[in-house]
């Protein structure tokens, strides 16, 4: 009798022994393979969550991983001397958020904007120059610099109507310093009206914190109230574990043995009550300043009349 | 709310101001004698009279005029075992408000712009607590106002207490003679009736 084999048996021995590779799921795990992370989104059975709690998160976090390689091996894969290596995304599926928001762009100078609006790219200039008269490289500025070639002529040509003591030398020359201060000024305008626009934005982002530091001070306020609020005054209420103790506000009063300052403060209240300024309480008496008491003879003639 | 008042320590400005109106009431512009005796200005810091210039302290409610080296000397003893030290002026309510206490009535009487002396016959029942009637005047300083806090003397100038004018010097001419002249605010005989409650 040849002797049958039970295929069966033999699968259950396999399946005990591997688990599937295959994941199936009702929601399918999603991979984010940018940073090597799978997301299991279902729902948790509860019940063997409570009963068999290690081995059940075992068992799911084996399926996300079992998930999270067969994806790697769907990638491009190259064969290196160290064995296969997958090319993994560029960019990962789930951004996180920033934190804070994205930084204000730089404000421009005057010539940047223009530069921009007119498409002016910058192309760096060289050094030397050719000087076709002179058949020879010369530098731009500087030392025997061609922005130099005519004041430094060795003729000048006296143009007509010109008066005999002019130079032409030093026309030119005071000409190109003109020019030349003439760019720095602009230049120093173009930083001061981009420095003035970087510090409004500054003054206003200082104003924005403020405002949220004085709404977070309110809010701890409130809180604050709150807490203090129940008929213990907050004594005996459940705490949350960690939750940070109240604390009263702290009066400060002034030393008691720096002497020098209170004379002098209290030399200034004299002053003050003394004339009488912001006195606190105006109702008492009338004599000494009035002749007459308004209070009483209104009083008076008012009974009278009657 | 207003400031806690139980240990010892110098006088807020509200405070301060409370205090300084209240005495100015019975010694109007002379409160400079008191307060600053050696006429410095707020202005300048002068140092000859640290020493000897008065000074406000507070405990428990009580306000306290003593001079800076008394003051200096306190520091040694500790808050709550201090119970009095230099003159107990007077006291803070609970509602914020300073009263003169018998304690000051030396000050007061040194410096008083307006004063009222009782005849013999008056003394006693004004030491008891009683308002002075016309009938007990002995003399009255000629120009007081009506509600102006005025210190009340015996005939031999010995000074018995203080209180606040019922009626301006002209008006009590006409008074019959049970009228009230002056209404009790203070008065020696506490020393005794209050010596629990005093210091």
């Amino acid at each position: 009798m040849s002797s049958t084999i039970d295929a069966s048996q033999i699968l259950a021995e396999h399946s005990k022994k591997y688990k599937p590779t295959q994941i199936s799921r009702e929601i399918p795990i999603e991979n984010d393979l940018n940073l090597l992370t799978a997301f299991d989104t279902n729902a948790i059975n509860a019940d063997e969550l409570k009963s068999n709690r290690e081995n059940y998160v075992k068992e799911l976090s084996r399926d996300s991983v079992q998930n999270l390689i067969n994806d790697l091996f769907n990638q491009p894969i190259t064969k290196t001397l160290d064995g296969p290596l997958a090319k993994l995304p560029e960019e990962s599926v789930y951004q996180l958020p920033r934190e804070k928001p994205l930084p204000k762009p730089k404000a421009l100078t005057k010539w940047q904007k223009f530069a921009n609006e007119k498409g002016i790219s910058h192309k760096k200039k060289d050094r030397m120059v050719f000087d076709e008269d002179e058949q020879k490289w010369v530098p731009r500025w500087g030392y025997n610099g061609i922005n130099k070639k005519e004041e430094n002529q060795w003729l000048h040509e006296l143009k007509e109507g010109q008066d005999e003591d002019h130079n032409p030398a030093s026309a030119i020359k005071g000409a190109r310093k003109e020019r030349s201060l003439k760019n720095v000024k602009q230049q120093l305008k173009n930083e001061g009206i981009t420095k003035s626009i970087q510090e409004k934005q500054k003054a206003e982002a200082a104003a924005k914190r403020a405002e949220r530091a004085q709404h977070k001070q309110e809010l701890e306020k409130s809180l604050h109230r709150s807490k203090i609020s129940t008929a213990s005054l907050g004594k005996f209420d459940k705490k949350l574990s960690g939750e940070p103790t109240l604390k009263g506000q702290k009066r400060k009063f002034n030393p008691v043995t720096n002497t020098s300052d209170e004379h002098k403060s209290n030399r200034e209240i004299l002053d003050k009550v003394a004339t009488g300024a912001g006195k606190l309480n105006k109702s008492t008496g009338s004599g000494s300043k009035d002749l007459v008491n308004t209070r009483r003879a209104i009083n008076s003639t008012k009974k009278s009349k009657k | 709310m207003s400031p806690s008042r139980v240990a010892w320590r110098p006088l807020t400005e509200d405070e301060t101001r409370a205090v300084f109106e209240k005495l100015a009431n019975y010694v109007g512009k002379n409160l400079v004698h008191i307060i600053n005796p050696s006429g410095a200005s707020s202005k300048e810091d002068v140092e000859d009279d640290e020493d000897t210039a008065p000074l406000l302290r507070l405990q428990k409610d009580k306000v306290f005029l003593l001079n800076t080296s008394i003051n200096n000397l306190a520091t040694s003893v500790a808050r709550p075992n201090l119970i009095s030290l230099g003159q107990c002026l007077g006291k803070f309510t609970k509602s914020g408000k300073f009263k003169l206490g018998i304690g000051s009535l030396d000050v007061l009487a040194r410096w008083a712009r307006y004063k009222v002396w009782v005849k013999p016959n008056g003394e006693l029942p004004f030491l008891y607590g009683n308002h002075v009637v016309k009938a007990h005047l002995g003399r009255i300083t000629e120009d007081t106002p009506e509600h102006q806090g005025v210190v009340v003397l015996s005939m031999s100038d010995i000074p018995l207490g203080f209180g606040v004018s019922a009626r301006s010097t002209v008006d009590t001419r006409k008074l019959d003679p049970t009228g009230l002249v002056v209404f009790h605010q203070a008065d020696v005989g506490e020393y005794l009736r209050d010596e629990d409650t005093l210091f």
